[in-house]
């Protein structure tokens, strides 16, 4: 909680400004921009005929996920979290990426489970983001607490 | 189970009781039922492939002692279920793959048929060591037990099954067989392994990890960002397998057994030969003694062993992975050992004293260790990346063609990382420093309790307990090897 951070920033120190470095480490060497096609999760770099949610599907886990819940009894819940986004707004996001999410939550909800996508959030703009795409340490808890009530009913 | 879970404690913690209040055989009982729980904890069907590799090599062993006149065909029913197992899924698909890509670059429509099922974990390591077993009876260097449950206790012994050290009937299936007795100086010392192994693997190489990944998850990082990148794979490679190792070898001794080092100080290697008598010990020692002996090693004349010696690496370099560039790889070790061994130990080559291991001077000592880890980052660059196209593009990057905040961004990872790696260099000078002839560096328990040296070892443990506590990485990653 305390060395951690403390060892994270000591090596910028040789920079004029290190607040400045890391936070280029963040925002330009590993932008999400700068990431393989492959590797970029979210998919904002993958290629539109790859974003085809109903051919994808039969070679995912999904249905099997649905299947082992559905034997067990369990209600699904599928978040899907804000990638890093840039200083005027949320991360880009392709149209074919737009329509595959379309299609991923209808085939969620018609089968029962519940959907959720924190993309544009206005309570999540860069200023929250610490390293890449995980929260500053004290932005834990207000998410955590924003979270658990934005979706009590799920829990319950 | 993973060694670094509840799940694996109160395993343990239950077995390790229960263990030392029975005797020697109904001991062994329990150890082959706690690994073969062990390791079809994740998937059931697991132990099924563990199983018929030992009851194959098993009856042929016993084929090959009981009936002499056909022990080579028992040999080859050892090595070819052993290696058809392996072929089967560790290599099917990249082998139809290959022959689909070739048959489309000629024109030929080659059906593709692709299995896509997972690797069981560990196969590569216990098929290795089960088949050492039928090669050393074949050869004489070893009986063939009549026991079963010494047999499949040796090959299915968890501590080591999923990741090494591949041990040999020679050295483990006589301590299987021999009673063991608690001995707390072991404990005491098998304690700092574990707690070590678990400080390297949580602390060291799960941080610098994520640096390697998110470099390699990169499109076209700068020189200066990825030879970065490539120096915190190899500190992670080298945390995750020596955590393994130790974590493995700490447990072991728990239960009365001693595993075989399997590195030591890789990084201070003062050439490729070095290197290699360092670096996954258990392995090169296995691929020296079953692949390059049998092709004649050294005694055929240069060519021929030149070609030995690239056949070897290029065959370990696979056994890494059914991937290209585990084969390049291997191939580029391979090359570096030709040529290191064609420039200085050449016929009628005298080395000077002053390049001589144990006459070299410091100076001359430093810059070989720093020129040998350059040419071991380069090898880890082949390993880590499995594009080829990528693979060409970094290798034709230039210093002097990056941007400030590229050579700002590389030497920042470069220190991160470093500062998170320097127990284990401090590590391993200590010890270099202490056994500098790898030979004497077998680690014989005390018998007598010395209480500086266990207050010495309690503090380290105190130490690292709290490190792992304060600065484990956030993000888990699995052990390396469990991929091979």
């Amino acid at each position: 909680v305390w060395l951690e951070p403390r060892l994270n920033r000591a090596p910028a120190s040789f920079a004029q400004d290190p607040d400045a470095l890391l936070n280029a480490l963040n925002s330009e060497i590993f932008a999400l921009d700068r990431l393989r096609r492959f590797e970029a999760a979210d998919l904002p770099q993958a290629q539109d005929e790859f974003l085809d949610f109903d051919q994808q599907v039969g070679r995912s886990l999904l249905p099997e996920l649905f299947r082992l819940a559905d034997r067990a009894n369990i209600r699904l819940g599928f978040i899907r979290v804000q990638r890093r986004p840039t200083e005027s707004g949320p991360p880009p996001q392709p149209a074919a990426l737009t329509r595959y999410l379309e299609d991923l939550r209808a085939y969620v909800a018609e089968r029962g489970a519940y959907y959720h996508d924190d993309y544009g959030d206005p309570q999540q703009p860069l200023s929250v983001y610490g390293d890449g795409d995980h929260l500053r340490f004290e932005e834990r808890l207000p998410y955590t607490e924003r979270f658990a009530r934005a979706h009590a009913a799920f829990f319950q | 189970v993973i060694f670094h879970s509840l799940d694996f404690v109160a395993f343990f913690l239950v077995t390790l009781a229960a263990y030392w209040f029975l005797p020697l055989r109904p001991q062994n009982v329990l150890l082959l039922v706690g690994s073969y729980v062990f390791y079809g904890w994740v998937q059931p069907w697991w132990p099924v492939l563990l199983f018929a590799t030992t009851f194959v090599d098993y009856w042929a062993a016993r084929g090959i002692v009981e009936r002499p006149a056909r022990a080579k065909l028992w040999l080859w029913l050892s090595i070819g279920s052993n290696l058809g197992l392996l072929g089967f899924y560790k290599y099917f698909d990249f082998f139809v793959d290959n022959v689909a890509a070739a048959g489309a670059a000629i024109g030929w429509n080659v059906p593709h048929v692709a299995l896509r099922i997972a690797l069981p974990a560990g196969i590569s390591f216990y098929t290795f060591q089960s088949m050492s077993y039928t090669i050393d009876v074949y050869k004489g260097h070893a009986p063939a037990r009549t026991n079963f449950v010494d047999v499949a206790t040796f090959v299915s012994f968890f501590p080591h099954l999923v990741a090494g050290p591949i041990m040999r009937a020679t050295n483990l299936l006589p301590q299987v067989e021999r009673e063991r007795t608690f001995d707390p100086s072991a404990a005491r010392d098998a304690t700092v392994l574990i707690v070590w192994g678990l400080f390297k693997k949580l602390v060291i190489a799960d941080n610098v990890g994520v640096i390697a990944n998110k470099v390699f998850a990169l499109q076209s990082p700068e020189f200066f960002v990825l030879w970065a990148g490539v120096f915190a794979f190899a500190i992670q490679i080298y945390a995750d397998f020596s955590a393994y190792t130790d974590i493995a070898r700490g447990v072991a001794k728990w239960y009365g057994f001693d595993l075989i080092k399997n590195f030591e100080r890789p990084y201070l290697a003062t050439g490729p030969a070095d290197f290699w008598h360092r670096w996954n010990i258990s392995l090169s020692t296995w691929f020296r003694d079953y692949v390059y002996i049998p092709l004649g090693g050294s005694r055929r004349g240069p060519a021929r062993h030149a070609a030995n010696l690239m056949v070897t690496f290029v065959v370990s370099g696979l056994w890494h992975g059914a991937s290209w560039n585990y084969v390049l790889w291997g191939a580029y070790h391979g090359v570096l050992l030709v040529i290191s061994r064609a420039l200085f130990h050449a016929p009628g080559h005298t080395p000077s004293p002053g390049l001589r291991r144990a006459g070299m001077s410091q100076v001359a000592k430093s810059l070989r260790i720093v020129g040998m880890f350059i040419l071991t980052l380069v090898g880890w660059l082949i390993f880590r990346e499995t594009e080829a196209a990528q693979l060409a593009r970094h290798l034709q990057l230039s210093p002097f063609d990056t941007t400030a905040l590229g050579r700002s961004a590389g030497l920042y990872l470069f220190l991160l990382v470093f500062i998170y790696s320097i127990p284990l260099w401090v590590h391993d000078l200590w010890a270099e420093s202490r056994w500098p002839d790898l030979s004497a560096a077998i680690e014989i328990p005390e018998r007598q309790v010395r209480w500086p040296r266990v207050a010495a070892q309690a503090t380290l443990c105190s130490l690292m307990f709290a490190a792992i506590l304060v600065l484990r990485s956030q993000t888990a990653l699995d052990f390396i090897y469990f991929a091979f």
